[in-house]
């Protein structure tokens, strides 16, 4: 087997022209800033495992730690019951052929170790946060939760009762309320997305169903795997003695239901009541990453509400005080991408809020935005994407962004340009096109008895 | 402080005030926090704080503890200087808007819902403070006793507020990322230097008596099952008993092999939701364990569970390996914590309001230093049930 050196990137130190008069003149004047031109991300080694699996690895960071990172295509998408994708993930760890749950646990924190189970629509993960020395103690176990998970009875009750009691906790949630009653309706009811789950799929979970999901989505199923933090220099070695063995299939099952949305349009109201505040979500479906308007996008979304000194925020935060926080954000996924507002504000103010929310869209279609606040939005969003990059668990998860894509990090070159050669007529060319009020869905979780 | 890091091209700034809700006048609490906000509203010279990070690519954030007052940012390391620029302008001269108070005191009102009131169990802490503590001014929260503290709020108590606490010698700074010893040193001097003192607060607070009894507290809310909250007082941060209770606290909670999960919520499932954690104030703290008993489990049986559990740690010491296991927690939580360069830089100002920016290198060792002699100890002087104070918070409606 071949032993890779891995490269770890270094940088220079800076050295900016510092003047050094001392008068309180100098205070009235910003320093002198520097944009940034391009990122610097470590190239990622890849390779493939004896059984295809695709494998990365990022060597980078100061500190002596790992994360290994198990990517399955099988997210609640994929399950008839909206729980199904996450409660196979949950059970992953409570039990296999050489080890009982207890043991798994007690193993990992032994090594002061964690293992992360985490699955969303499309995907389902199992990560694996460790010291570097402890690798090849934990490899063989992380490999068995994977590969030769049994799915106890018992712990799966257990995991299913305690995952509905939290269930129930969020449902009194004005936030949580509001976002599940927007993705119902902004997909429509038979799209693939608006499976959400309802206290009665926790308790039709069973161990059929999740042993067929597993069959269906792990056993076999082609993955991905990143490894990021100190790399040790054999790890080609122990990843494919654990995960390059077992036979994996060319092409992965595929989900069944529409990706084709029907999004309601309107203000939509839920009763909440007493609640002291109201849960918004206003935003209507646009498209994923693959859209060659995603990224200007992206710059209008974060010129409205995406970050603190946004005009959401400066109107309905620091003007009016209506909320402790605002956002509006472009979201992607496989099969569809959303823009989308959110925010909690007082019961008493909700129809001004919305009034305002509104006001702004309007405004970013009616007149173009000013050079300075354009030139701050570009600077604000490089200088965000290089502190996205800033540590290797950082930039595993920026190159796991584009591989859900088919894409690498050049990505992130193209977005970069893109960001510094957009222009005032085009941001208001995209409002127009994409953000008429009229094709706008809002969701208002609250209490009518307050307003 | 300085720590040098080319593994990156960022650069991390934090600067902490020695000043949380423990200074407060008890009639105008949550006032630190507010103080916060306020923070943000422009300086002297600096009409919007946020505007030039902004653009230099930088973000930034604050939050006010019981203890401390901590302001951080990151951003290019190029562009440190505006870090220092914006830092220092703030603690140099604030602008003391009327307006910004009066929008900020409207933003905590909806922060306050938003984080204690309109959220199931978010009143819990507001409950279980003033039970715990009968003087000290841990018996309010952060946020503030009520929402009418912060609407009472004036420019006079800001203004005070400010002159008392924004000074130089009641504050730390911490650099951390692509820069230089010698860089950061002359930005400190240039920038740091000239702002001259305006007040100075030496803290006198009631300390909190010796609990010789255990205390109850039952409430009733809209929510969809029981809590149990049972609260020990213990040691202060800069105790050295503090490491053995801590450890203590992750043997019973921390973690899915731990003691309480293991048990009472996978084996005798009579919780759905278990944890045990330390405040780690830097006044005498607590110990904490809370649970959300399993439907159809009495309160107090959920509680009696839980009790077994603690007696076994009051009359036998742990195994070497369980201790360990502990001690390798800690280790790699550690580690973890100084994955990226604003964690350093707030590691570091942590450590040195406590009393040693060292801490960063030496903290593990104090950890590592501990005996299962010492375990059974500090069970013994912190798990007593005279120095406990119970709360039950219960699901109205429901069928215990």
């Amino acid at each position: 087997m071949q032993h890779h050196v891995l490269p770890c990137k270094k940088f220079e130190p800076v050295t900016p022209e510092i003047n050094l008069m001392q008068t309180d003149l100098l205070r009235k004047t910003a320093p002198q800033i520097r944009t940034i031109d391009s990122i610097d991300l470590p190239n990622p080694t890849h390779f493939q495992l004896d059984n295809g699996v695709e494998t990365w690895c990022i060597n980078s960071g100061e500190q002596p730690v790992l994360k290994i990172d198990l990517i399955f295509k099988a997210g609640s998408i994929f399950g008839k019951n909206p729980l199904t994708s996450q409660i196979t993930n949950l059970c992953l760890r409570e039990g296999t052929k050489s080890y009982s749950s207890e043991q798994i646990a007690e193993i990992f924190d032994s090594c002061g170790a964690s293992l992360n189970m985490h699955s969303n629509r499309d995907d389902a993960r199992v990560t694996l946060f460790c010291l570097t020395k402890h690798l090849n103690t934990l490899m063989p176990v992380l490999a068995e939760v994977v590969l030769s998970p049994i799915f106890p009875e018992n712990e799966i009750k257990t995991v299913a009762e305690n995952a509905r009691q939290d269930f129930l906790v969020e449902m009194q949630k004005v936030k949580f309320i509001s976002r599940r009653n927007f993705g119902r309706l902004v997909f429509g009811n038979d799209h693939i997305y608006s499976r959400y789950e309802d206290v009665v799929d926790y308790e039709n979970i069973n161990r059929d169903d999740l042993l067929g999901f597993y069959q269906q989505f792990y056993e076999s199923a082609r993955f991905r795997i990143i490894a990021s933090g100190k790399i040790p220099n054999d790890i080609r070695q122990t990843i494919n003695m654990h995960f390059g063995k077992h036979r994996v299939l060319e092409q992965n099952p595929s989900t069944e239901g529409t990706i084709e949305p029907s999004q309601t349009t309107g203000v939509h109201f839920f009763e909440k009541a007493d609640s002291l505040q109201s849960g918004l979500n206003i935003g209507k479906i646009l498209f994923n990453l693959r859209h060659p308007d995603y990224n200007r996008m992206k710059v209008v979304s974060t010129i409205l509400g995406g970050y603190f000194g946004s005009r959401l925020m400066a109107n309905i935060r620091e003007d009016k005080g209506f909320t402790y926080g605002i956002h509006s954000m472009t979201t992607s996924s496989q099969h569809a991408g959303l823009f989308h507002i959110s925010t909690q504000v007082g019961t008493e103010v909700t129809p001004a809020a919305l009034e305002e929310i509104f006001k702004e869209i309007e405004l970013l279609r009616s007149a173009q935005v000013k050079k300075s606040e354009l030139e701050l939005v570009k600077n604000y969003m490089t200088g965000l994407l290089q502190q996205q990059a800033d540590g290797p668990f950082a930039q595993g998860e920026m190159l796991k962004a584009m591989l859900d894509y088919q894409l690498d990090y050049s990505y992130y070159k193209k977005y970069l340009e893109t960001i510094k050669t957009v222009t005032i007529e085009e941001i208001q060319d995209l409002a127009v096109k994409y953000l008429d009020p009229n094709t706008m869905l809002s969701v208002v979780v609250g209490s009518n008895n307050k307003r | 402080m300085v720590h040098c890091d080319n593994s990156t091209p960022m650069a991390a700034m934090s600067i902490i005030y020695d000043v949380g809700s423990r200074d407060e006048d008890p009639e105008k609490t949550g006032f630190a926090h507010l103080f916060e906000h306020l923070m943000f509203g422009g300086s002297v010279n600096i009409p919007k704080y946020d505007e030039p990070l902004e653009k230099a690519g930088g973000i930034n954030n604050a939050y006010t503890s019981n203890d401390l007052t901590n302001y951080y940012l990151s951003l290019p390391a190029p562009n440190i200087e505006t870090g220092f620029w914006l830092e220092s302008d703030r603690m140099y001269q604030l602008a003391f808007s009327e307006k910004s108070l009066e929008v900020q005191q409207n933003v905590v009102t909806e922060e306050f819902r938003q984080t204690h009131l309109n959220q199931p169990y978010g009143d819990a802490w507001m409950l279980l403070r003033p039970l715990a503590y009968t003087i000290h001014p841990y018996r309010w929260p952060t946020i503030g006793k009520e929402i009418s503290h912060i609407q009472n709020a004036v420019m006079e108590d800001v203004r005070a507020f400010y002159n008392t606490y924004y000074n130089p010698d009641n504050a730390v700074l911490a650099v951390s990322g692509n820069v230089t010893t010698t860089l950061v040193q002359q930005l400190a001097e240039k920038w740091f230097a000239p702002i001259e003192n305006t007040g100075q607060h030496r803290r006198n607070l009631p300390a909190e008596p010796v609990q010789t009894d255990p205390r109850f507290l039952e409430v009733e809310r809209e929510v969809p099952a029981d809590m149990i909250y049972k609260a020990w007082k213990m040691h202060h941060r800069n105790d050295p008993g503090y490491y053995a209770a801590d450890l203590l606290s992750d043997i019973l909670g921390n973690g899915k092999s731990s003691r309480l999960f293991r048990r009472l919520v996978m084996e005798k499932k009579v919780f759905t939701e278990l944890e045990c954690y330390v405040t780690g104030s830097f006044d005498p703290g607590l110990l904490v364990i809370s649970g959300r008993p399993s439907e159809g489990v009495k309160i107090g049986d959920a509680e009696k569970a839980i009790l077994d559990e603690v007696s076994i740690l009051l009359e036998e010491k742990p195994e070497n390996g369980e201790l360990q296991k502990v001690k390798n927690k800690v280790e790699a939580h550690l580690k973890f914590s100084q994955m990226n360069v604003l964690n350093k830089a707030i590691n570091l100002a942590f450590g040195e309001i406590l009393g040693d920016a060292g801490l960063i290198n030496s903290e593990f060792e104090k950890y590592n230093a501990v005996t299962k002699e010492q375990i059974l100890q500090v069970a013994g002087e912190v798990l007593h049930p005279s120095k406990c104070s119970t709360m039950y918070y219960l699901a109205k409606n429901s069928n215990r």
